[in-house]
């Protein structure tokens, strides 16, 4: 790995404390994310992943709190930085784009408005400049007649108009580090495939690197470089894209891959092999391994140690005592 | 927009026929006003009789309803004859009556919004706090507590036990200026000012206290609301400082609902508050429309019920365009 660290998570927690307990949404995250390169984080809805990138630009809500770790992000923990520095970190160095595009801007205010907002705050520019990047931003977004939209609000918009018009929100002032937080999934799948587009192409251009959340593996291989797979707060396999895909070796990455559905197994008229059991209620976690209730191949070692996450080979993790052998065949990609 | 304005000030029409249609019917079922002249002893019988002739009250409800309406619309008669103050048509009742009911409904309404809204504001910002369980009992307090009681309760301590405020009135009969007394309305205008001020000053806190609650309490759960909302976080990606969070992207969402309750509380303005001006002695609109039912002064009361639901409708209405205003989802057309 030659190239230049940009973002490293070093057992990072954040947990909620609760009236009923503590739910440690975010229990020990290790990430390592390069310049320009873009890192998948995929799990199931409720296994931390929102959290885990909130805590990044240190913006999770009470009851959320860090509780542990480093963030260490061009050489500096953020952490440790002073409230009035991070702000002026978020939206400049590290943008994030959200989920629901519908609620994720505000009805009140137009979508240039909204945009120029970030440019104003982070850059020297005065208010007729920053309108003049922002429909350049419009456009670049691939929004037709930007300076028409410009006095839109967000209503009189379309989903995916929507998701460009936060796209070029957060791409305004060249970030490093794009956090995109399961940002296609409310949109149609023609749409997302446009989005997706058109964010790979804005990360060649702006070069920078992306935090890719999702839940959805297939998107996972289609833009990112490395996969990291997590399970109730844990990373359980982290490996380059190609690995995780060809030779899963963590039971849960295994299943995720064999519950996809195909045409293959429609044919054959086989049911579609799912995970076993449901995610354990946070508040009453499992001993041991998290994922031991529902893993076929679990042993007695399992019920009573959290593995750690160990080099199996060079450049692929697996928190497992008993990695998958023989994996073939198990992606249709 | 403009159609919209047209159509909606057409529908008022049949609203307010069938609102004093109603009314009017049952005004007249409380009695014949012009018996209780008998108890003059200057009031000839054949004077009943006449009267009864010239405000056409021997005729069928629904002929003297069409005589009573024209005189509304064009009142040449002043709106009819005021039982309880003889020789006095109505518009001129009710015309001496509108000063001090908009100077105190309009001194408390103002009031109330005033501190209402940012106390609303400063308590879901900082909720569960020591505070807010402070301002929220408050709030009860204020919506609970009968304004006839509290009025009554205010009397007996700040006039009765320490005398720092009279007991009622509106003004003092006679004011002493350098030394000598002067009648009120003889007294410098400063003076005055000073001494209306101070006979309302009772009254206007308990209207305060009642309006102060059921606001102060919209406006902390508005603002909770708004406060979680996913456009609030991604202002606060995108590098926004909290104030402007607060006071640009969450207060223009939250304030959007309380416009269409202080928009439905402008007829308070003329009509004033019934009880606190009646506990208060206060000479307002209120207190004649107590006066004017609990005498059977038909003509009086019906003007005043016809005000009331003229100014509730248009009190909506305003609130309707207001709403349109604040919120670029709602557009009238």
């Amino acid at each position: 790995m030659e190239k230049e660290l940009l973002l490293e998570i070093k057992d990072l927690k954040t947990y909620f404390y609760t009236d009923d307990g503590i739910v440690k949404a975010v229990d020990g995250i290790n990430l390592k994310l390069h310049k320009n390169e873009v890192l998948g984080l995929v799990g199931e809805s409720g296994c931390g992943k929102s959290v885990a990138s909130l805590s990044i630009l240190r913006l999770v809500d009470q009851p959320g709190k860090n509780a542990g770790g480093e963030i260490i992000f061009k050489g500096e923990d953020l952490l440790k930085k002073s409230e009035e520095e991070m702000r002026k970190i978020r939206g400049s160095e590290i943008a994030m784009i959200f989920q629901e595009p519908m609620t994720a801007l505000n009805p009140v205010y137009t979508i240039g408005n909204q945009v120029m907002e970030a440019i104003l705050i982070h850059q020297d520019v005065n208010e007729e400049e920053a309108k003049k990047k922002t429909v350049e931003m419009l456009d670049l977004v691939g929004i037709p007649d930007p300076e028409e939209r410009f006095s839109e609000y967000p209503h009189e918009m379309s989903g995916g108009m929507r998701q460009r018009a936060m796209i070029a929100m957060a791409m305004s002032c060249n970030p490093d580090l794009l956090i995109s937080d399961e940002a296609t999934t409310a949109l149609d799948v023609t749409i997302q495939a446009q989005i997706l587009e058109l964010m790979k192409d804005l990360q060649k251009k702006i070069e920078t690197a992306i935090l890719f959340i999702t839940h959805d593996l297939a998107l996972v291989a289609e833009m990112a470089d490395t996969v990291a797979v997590s399970y109730m707060g844990k990373i359980v396999e982290l490996s380059n894209t190609k690995t995780v895909f060809k030779d899963p070796r963590h039971p849960y990455t295994y299943g995720l891959l064999k519950s996809i559905p195909s045409l293959i197994t429609k044919e054959t008229k086989q049911p579609l092999p799912a995970i076993e059991g449901m995610i354990p209620s946070p508040y009453n976690m499992p001993k041991g391994c998290y994922f031991h209730p529902r893993c076929p191949f679990a042993t007695d070692e399992c019920r009573k140690n959290m593995p750690e996450l160990k080099e199996i080979e060079p450049g692929h993790q697996v928190r497992c005592f008993h990695p998958v052998e023989n994996t073939k065949g198990v992606s249709k990609k | 927009m403009r159609n919209y304005l047209i159509r909606r000030a057409l529908e008022l029409i049949p609203v307010l026929f069938a609102i004093t249609f109603v009314s009017f019917w049952l005004v007249s079922k409380m009695g014949d006003p012009f018996a209780t002249l008998i108890i003059n002893p200057h009031v000839r019988p054949e004077d009943i009789q006449r009267l009864r002739h010239i405000w056409h009250w021997d005729e069928p409800l629904v002929i003297r309803f069409v005589y009573w309406l024209k005189d509304f619309v064009y009142p040449k008669a002043g709106w009819g004859l005021s039982i309880l103050a003889p020789g006095r048509n109505v518009l001129e009742v009710i015309k001496s009556r509108i000063p001090i009911t908009m100077a105190f409904s309009a001194t408390s309404m103002v009031l109330a919004i005033v501190i209402s809204v940012p106390l609303g504001i400063y308590s879901a910002l900082h909720q569960y706090s020591v505070s807010d369980y402070g301002l929220t009992f408050f709030a009860f307090f204020g919506m609970s507590m009968p304004t006839f009681w509290f009025g009554i309760m205010l009397m007996y301590l700040f006039a009765v036990k320490v005398h720092w405020f009279p007991a009622a009135g509106a003004h003092s009969a006679f004011l002493i200026v350098e030394g000598m007394h002067v009648e009120f309305s003889e007294a410098p205008k400063i003076r005055q000012f000073i001494d209306t001020a101070w006979h309302l000053a009772l009254p206007i806190f308990v209207l305060v206290v009642f309006q102060t609650g059921a606001w102060l309490r919209y406006m902390r759960s508005s603002m909770l609301e708004v406060k979680h909302q996913d456009y609030v976080r991604t202002a606060r990606a995108k590098g926004v400082n909290d104030r402007t969070v607060i006071y640009k992207h969450a207060f223009r969402n939250a304030i959007i609902p309380i416009i269409t309750l202080i928009g439905l509380s402008f007829p308070g303005l003329i009509g004033g508050a019934m009880i606190t001006e009646t506990i208060f002695a206060i000479d307002g609109i209120g207190r004649l429309t107590f006066k004017a039912v609990m005498s059977q002064d038909v003509f009086v009361a019906m003007a005043l019920i016809t005000i009331f639901a003229v100014l509730i409708v248009l009190g909506n209405f305003i609130a309707d365009i207001l709403y349109a205003v604040v919120d670029p989802r709602i557009r009238y057309s």
